[in-house]
Formats: structure tokens, C-alpha cells, sequence
């Protein structure tokens, strides 16, 4: 069994954050989570009208999944708008919770930190619980932490690329230096080697979407990463042995009698 | 109350309802009418105003194509339909074309062209014709030259979609528009509840699409083209005499409103990177409506009681509209069968 983690004091058993976007069919997407056991959904609603209630069928939907929702800001590119869609997200989901997402730039979608750091001092002032998706900068995350986020969201790769972990040493040196915040993984994930990397790295947990949703089989790919999230932890947990450049045997050769060398 | 289990559907004095002059309601007004009955629809919106998902279509008629987003039901649905197509459209006379359809995909989208043609391998799906640059630009020669590469579906197409709508009202018997009915108002001896959307089956919800109409007399594009996007493939289909529509978003919300800045942004962006020629293209018309659709994505067609519920066509209304057709009447026939 894997030992359970908080985020902002609620306590999770699955290292998983799943996204809801882009599944084959709400049904699928049902499939893909029960098989995943993420208890953490992100969902976006700046492109549903939430003013005007457009997205309603589809949030009622996802309430009815027993998870807790994590709704996010994708597609907004300043605080401003990131603020206001927090707002929105409170009163539609009943929730504090909110994944500050802010896009900086439109071909690699990379996270406006500038931006991001108005709008987290400002929500967390509200009484926002953030979930802050940013680069993997040592001083931006520092900065985030020390603004009360407490839980910080780097990305491995550009969302949707399945390129993995583009920079492992900088992501060790921020769970080596941040301990006293939660660390999700979140974009650029392709393959449940990439989690269990993560997991493994001693990450809190990892967030996915295109790798999932958009694979052949969803459900299939779901098992597979909740697998891979287990084995990282426990690797962890287990304190692997460090790399070394010389072999060493299992069994010792010296003492070994010879004629049990000739039957091998 | 008769009801149709007690009657023949082809005898004359037969009274068919049908709440919903969309695709799928007039199609079967049309069958029945045919057959002899007397049918009455009934829809919500105006006659000047449509709203169904029909009238605002692209209307491809992609079998093998849609494979990559739905399930095998769709693609054998998509088969019977291109099979009964032709001779209906014929008989309505409505503009069509049968001559394929190509998939292809942005550059820096390299990879979802990849991962499309990996999914329709994985899933067995014949007649996959991997085109190079020469080979797409000598089918479509206004295709814009930084296309790589692209896939060539054969016996995929489109249909004029408005010119179908039309058509059929002269055929499918009385149509009164402005009158939103529930099924439970209906009385005829064959009920039939095709509202789409705007059904009151709790579990169908609207998908929103987006799409927009161009005139380009520069742009001579016999064929649709299905760009992969990140988000949801988008297509252009052509209709006669260099028009053009461009479809659709697809946004898992029930509003209504009018397109957005960011889709048409998309959209046209979309148009401009399939051919520079639409550069001068006049944009005639900015539309949306909701898809109806169910849990899985795939439709339904049964009895809800004394009503046939036929609804959730989803993305591939024309491509499938047929085989459904075909279905729902069957079901009628073997009630009355029993």
C-alpha cells in the first residue's frame, strides 16, 4: 500500500492528478479515471461561457464522479483574466481550489511566471488555495512558496509534447530544496516511465491529460500510469542504491569451491 | 390513443408526429410520407432562424476517417450510409461529391498526422493511402505547398447541407415551425422524438461547434480536408460554386450564444493555412450549434414507451443519418410486426 499525501490538509491515496479534456467520449473519460484512481480532476471553463452557464451538463457530470475538482485557467494570458475565471470556478464548483494556469507564450505554452506571481499573491490574499503551473525556475517556485502556495505545479515538458522530463537536474534540485511543499509534475508526460521517473525523483505527484486522453486505449493507459505512480513511490520510499561505475558482484567469488563454479 | 402497434405504418390514414424538423426528422417525415401517412413535425425554432445542428454542419460524409474519434458502431454506420446516400441525394436533388478526402495536418503538427495514421493502423482500418507533398498537391492543387504529407481516404465526401434541409421540407410532410412540443404532447399513431439538443432525455447534453461560411472564387478544393488540430480536428468542405464551410470547435458546452473571437481566430487561421487563396475569401456567415450527444458519443435509437427516441448523432450526423434511419424504421416495423 502507498502511504497518503495532503494537498492544502485533504488527504489523497493516489499520486494521479487526471485532466478531462480531449477523451473520445465522456464515457471513455469515466472509464480512463476509475482505472487511474486519481481522486484530483482538473477541468478548464474559460471556453464554456461560464457566465452564461454554458458549461453546466458537463460540470454536473464531473461532480458526480466523487472526485474532487480542481478547476483551472487554462487559456487565460494575464492575472487579471486568471483571477476572474478563479472567481467563476468558486462559486460554480463550491471550491477554493484553483490551478493558476497562465499562458505566456502561444507555440510552446509556456507559463507566464510574471503573471502567475500577481495573480497567486492576489487569490492567496483571497483565501485561495493555489495550485501554481509553472516552469521548473528555482526562484520563481521559491517565491511561489513564500507567497503561501503550497502546493507548486513545474512542468516536465510542454503540455501535450510526451517528451518526459526535459530537465531532470533542475527538477531534483527543487525537491531537494523545496521539502516543505507539495511538487506535481504536471504537462509534458508521455509514458508511465516518465511517472515513475517522477515518482521515483521523490515528486508528491504527477499530473496528466494528452497522454492519457488521447493514446488508443485511455482506460488501459490509465492502469498503466496508476502502476508506474506506485512503483515510483515505493522506489522512493525503498531508498534505491546510488549509481557506481564498477561492478559488484551479488555473490562473492572468493571462497566459492570450484566444483560448484564447473556445475554453472 | 391508437398507437402503432394497433396500425400498419403504411396504411394510409396513418398520423405520424415528430417533434424535431432537424436531419433525422425530416428524413423520416420524408420516409413516411412516401409510405402514405400523414406526417406532422414539430420545431422550435423559426423558420427564418434554424437551430439545429443540421443546418449548421459541415455535413462530411467521413466513414474511415472518424475512426480515430469514435468507435467501430460509427464506422460501420458510416459504410451502410455512403452505400443509400447517393440514390437519395439523386432523387432530392442535392449537390454531392464522393471523391475522397484528405487528412493532413500543420507543419509543427507533424506528429498528430503520425499518431493518426499509428490509431487507424492499430485499428485496422483499410484503404489508408499515405500521400507525399507531390501526390496531395496533384489531387488538390490549391493546397498550400508546406503540406509534407497528408492521407487520402477514398470514398469519403460531403453533401450540400442547406440544399438537403430544403429539399426535404417539400417532401417530409407539414412542418410548423416556432412550436416547441414535448413528446408527452403528441398524439399521433406513430410518435417520433428526434429534438436533438433540445431533447428532454436526461442523458443527452449539446457539445458546441462553431463554423464559418466563406465565398473564395480563388479556392477550387474539390475535396474536404480534415486538419489535425491539438484540440479537435477541423475541416474545410467544399459546396458548389467555390463556397466553402469551415468546421468546427468543439467545446463541451450548451450555450448558445454567437461564435467567439477565439474560434473564428481559429477558424480562419485554419482556412488560411490550408490555402493562401483564402486570403481574399469573403467570410459570409459566422454559425453555431450544439451536437447532441450521449454519454459514449454514440447515437440511440428506441422505445421510450409509446415514443421512438432517435437522438445523440453527435459529430457524424450526415455521415450516419441513413443507417439510422434505417434503423428506426425497422424498429417501428417489428412492433408492428408483434
Amino acid at each position: 500500500m502507498l502511504d497518503s499525501w495532503e494537498v492544502y490538509d485533504f488527504e489523497l491515496q493516489s499520486r494521479l492528478f487526471l485532466g478531462t479534456a480531449q477523451y473520445p467520449s465522456p464515457a471513455i473519460m469515466h472509464e480512463a479515471i476509475e482505472a487511474s484512481g486519481a481522486q484530483v480532476l482538473t477541468t478548464s471553463l474559460r471556453r464554456q461561457a461560464p457566465n452564461a452557464g454554458g458549461g453546466q451538463k458537463w460540470w454536473q457530470q464531473l461532480r458526480k464522479l466523487n472526485s474532487q475538482i480542481l478547476p483551472n485557467t487554462a487559456g487565460c494570458r494575464n492575472a487579471k483574466e486568471a483571477v476572474t475565471l478563479a472567481h467563476m470556478a468558486r462559486e460554480l464548483f463550491h471550491t477554493n481550489w484553483i490551478k493558476l494556469e497562465i499562458t505566456g507564450d502561444d507555440y510552446n505554452l509556456q507559463p507566464n511566471i510574471l503573471e502567475l506571481l500577481v495573480a497567486t499573491e492576489q487569490l492567496q490574499k483571497e483565501g485561495f488555495k493555489v495550485f501554481a503551473y509553472t516552469t521548473e525556475d528555482l526562484v520563481v517556485c521559491k517565491r511561489l512558496r513564500d507567497l503561501g502556495c503550497q502546493v507548486i505545479m513545474p512542468w516536465g515538458a510542454p503540455i501535450g509534447t510526451g517528451k518526459g522530463l526535459l530537465n531532470p537536474y533542475a527538477l531534483k534540485t527543487l525537491r531537494e530544496r523545496l521539502l516543505d511543499v507539495s511538487l506535481v509534475i504536471d504537462a509534458g508526460i508521455g509514458l508511465p516511465s516518465h511517472v515513475a521517473q517522477v515518482m521515483e525523483l521523490g515528486f508528491d505527484g504527477v499530473l496528466l491529460n494528452t497522454s492519457v486522453a488521447r493514446c488508443d486505449d485511455p482506460a488501459k493507459m490509465a492502469k498503466a500510469m496508476h502502476h508506474a505512480s506506485v512503483a515510483g513511490r515505493l522506489a522512493y520510499l525503498s531508498g534505491a542504491i546510488s549509481e557506481r561505475e564498477t561492478a559488484v558482484a551479488s555473490t562473492p567469488v572468493i571462497g566459492t569451491p570450484f566444483w560448484q563454479s564447473k556445475e554453472n | 390513443m391508437k398507437t402503432v402497434a394497433k396500425s400498419t405504418p403504411r396504411s394510409e390514414d396513418l398520423r405520424v408526429e415528430i417533434a424535431g424538423a432537424g436531419l433525422l426528422g425530416r428524413l423520416l417525415g420524408w420516409h413516411y410520407t412516401r409510405q402514405g401517412a400523414q406526417v406532422q413535425l414539430f420545431e422550435r425554432a423559426s423558420a427564418d432562424s434554424p437551430r439545429s445542428a443540421a443546418h449548421v454542419a459541415a455535413a462530411i460524409l467521413a466513414a474511415p476517417s472518424e475512426r480515430t474519434e469514435s468507435d467501430a458502431l460509427i464506422l460501420s454506420l458510416a459504410k451502410k450510409s455512403l452505400k443509400l446516400w447517393p440514390n437519395w441525394l439523386k432523387e432530392l436533388e442535392v449537390p454531392y461529391a464522393l471523391e475522397g478526402s484528405i487528412i493532413t495536418a500543420h507543419p509543427n503538427d507533424a506528429a498528430l498526422l503520425t499518431q493518426f495514421i499509428k490509431v487507424m493502423n492499430r485499428r485496422e482500418v483499410p484503404g489508408v493511402r499515405i500521400l507525399g507533398q507531390k501526390e496531395l498537391t496533384s489531387l488538390e492543387p490549391d493546397l498550400a505547398p508546406h503540406f509534407q504529407s497528408g492521407v487520402f481516404l477514398e470514398g469519403e465526401g460531403w453533401l450540400d447541407n442547406r440544399a438537403l434541409l430544403q429539399s426535404l421540407e417539400q417532401v417530409c410532410g407539414n412542418i410548423s415551425y416556432g412550436t416547441p412540443v414535448e413528446s408527452k404532447d403528441l398524439n399521433g399513431d406513430l410518435i417520433i422524438d428526434c429534438r436533438g439538443a433540445g431533447s428532454d432525455d436526461p442523458d443527452i447534453r449539446g457539445v458546441r461547434g462553431e463554423i464559418l461560411r466563406l465565398y473564395a472564387p480563388e479556392v477550387n478544393l474539390r475535396r474536404p480536408i480534415r486538419l489535425l488540430h491539438p484540440k479537435y480536428p477541423l475541416y474545410i468542405a467544399p459546396r458548389p460554386n467555390h463556397r466553402y464551410v469551415l468546421g468546427a470547435t468543439q467545446i463541451e458546452s450548451e450555450y448558445e450564444g454567437k461564435v467567439t473571437v477565439r474560434s473564428a481566430l481559429e477558424l480562419l487561421s485554419t482556412a488560411y493555412i490550408i490555402s493562401t487563396g483564402f486570403e481574399e475569401a469573403e467570410i459570409s456567415e459566422l454559425s453555431s450549434a450544439l451536437r447532441p450527444a450521449y454519454p459514449d458519443n454514440n447515437p440511440r435509437v428506441y422505445w421510450d414507451d409509446q415514443v421512438l427516441r432517435v437522438n445523440g448523432l453527435y459529430r457524424c450526423g450526415f455521415a450516419i443519418a441513413p443507417a439510422i434511419v434505417q434503423q428506426a424504421t425497422a424498429l417501428v416495423e417489428q412492433r408492428c410486426a408483434s
